[in-house]
């Protein structure tokens, strides 16, 4: 391999190992702030929403969201 | 209105306070009136490279300390009379300098210049804030070394959590021979990976050095000069043209002398 592909391979892996981190807390956050924006629409509990993360090998954050939910609330979008 | 662009980097040595002298000379050249601010107080170095030193009468820290009116700080460049620079205290002992008063003084500059360049300190701790906090703008200085980048992937995470509007980068240092024989990282390929976009590509080149000790920016003669003059065009265009360090190294006049670098 050349050299500027090894640097550029070493250089990528160093960004991704300096990535921060979501915390705890902030994970938490970010799952009750879709809670709030979802539970206009569906019937859902924030227990329900399985939130992972990680960083993929460009160093991009990868959200994965899950949700499970029995109804959907009914919305009338023509209120007179 | 003026546009406040803050020039930091994270990794100190990278070219900043060149950088903010360069482009300033430049964007002065094309008739706009640039004042320099150096927010390095203690490290102060703007006034050696534009070779004011030894005029300077008041400081940023005196403005902030109201003990004299924002223009009395202000040194006219004898060369190009739309260039200003607001130098740094080599000392202080003051609590007043702070984010906010820096920033207060950058906002009353705002209607006597069409450009504010603020050269930053190195890091990314309180000195590198107080830079930071008065601009709109940002040019992340990098040389296209590993650990010049990772700090600077640093920054620009950092600026993002800052009211600047603009981010862009500037690949100093780049050595035209190198790029050629793979030898290190091409500053495209380098945008591209800290995610930002290229504004200006600066060549390595010796001449800096040596009219950096002379107190003088770069002329005609050094290859450093198109680059600037492209990078300050570019600060009016959103389709960027880059130097292309590798030219002179092209055909076989080029690889002879890129034998030739390597020699030596
Ligand atoms: N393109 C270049 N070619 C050759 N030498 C350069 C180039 N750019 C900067 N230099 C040299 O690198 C040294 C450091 O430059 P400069 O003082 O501008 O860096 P800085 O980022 O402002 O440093 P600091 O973080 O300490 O403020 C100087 O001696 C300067 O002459
Ligand atoms: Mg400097």
């Amino acid at each position: 391999m050349r050299f500027e592909q090894k640097c550029i391979n070493r250089l990528k892996n160093i960004l991704k190992q300096d990535k921060e981190r979501l915390s705890v807390p902030m994970l938490n956050m970010i799952k009750s702030d879709i809670y709030m924006s979802l539970n206009s629409y569906f019937d859902i509990h924030p227990e329900d929403i399985n939130l992972k993360y990680f960083i993929d090998e460009n160093g991009y954050y990868a959200l994965d969201i899950g949700i499970k939910c029995n109804r959907i609330k009914k919305i009338n979008f023509f209120n007179k | 209105m003026a546009r406040k662009i803050v020039i930091t980097s994270g990794k100190g040595g990278v070219g900043k306070t060149t950088i903010c002298a360069n482009l300033g000379v430049m964007l002065a050249k094309l008739n706009k009136r640039v004042v320099l601010v150096d927010v390095d107080i203690g490290l102060n170095n703007l006034d050696v490279v534009t070779g004011i030193e030894n005029k300077i009468v008041f400081d940023i820290v005196d403005v902030i300390e109201n003990k004299c009116r924002i223009k009395q700080a202000l040194i006219q460049d004898l060369n190009y009379p739309n260039l200003y620079i607001m130098p740094s205290a080599h000392s202080y002992n003051c609590s007043l300098v702070t984010a906010e008063n820096v920033k207060k003084v950058i906002n009353q500059l705002n209607d006597y210049f069409d450009f504010v360049l603020i050269d930053c300190p190195a890091g990314i701790d309180e000195p590198f804030k107080r830079a930071v906090c008065g601009a709109d703008e940002a040019l992340v200085v990098v040389t296209p070394h590993l650990s010049s980048l990772r700090d600077a992937d640093k920054v620009l995470m950092i600026l993002n959590s800052y009211n600047i509007t603009d981010i862009s980068l500037i690949v100093n240092r780049v050595r035209g021979d190198m790029i050629l024989d793979k030898e290190m990282i091409d500053a495209n390929k380098i945008a591209e990976i800290l995610n930002v976009k290229l504004c200006g590509i600066i060549p390595e080149d010796d001449n800096i050095s040596v009219l950096l000790s002379l107190g003088r920016t770069v002329n005609k003669g050094c290859e450093a000069y198109s680059a600037f003059t492209i990078l300050a065009n570019n600060m009016f265009e959103d389709k960027k043209k880059l130097y292309d360090c590798t030219t002179k190294y092209k055909g076989f006049l080029g690889y002879f002398k890129r034998s030739l670098r390597k020699k030596v």
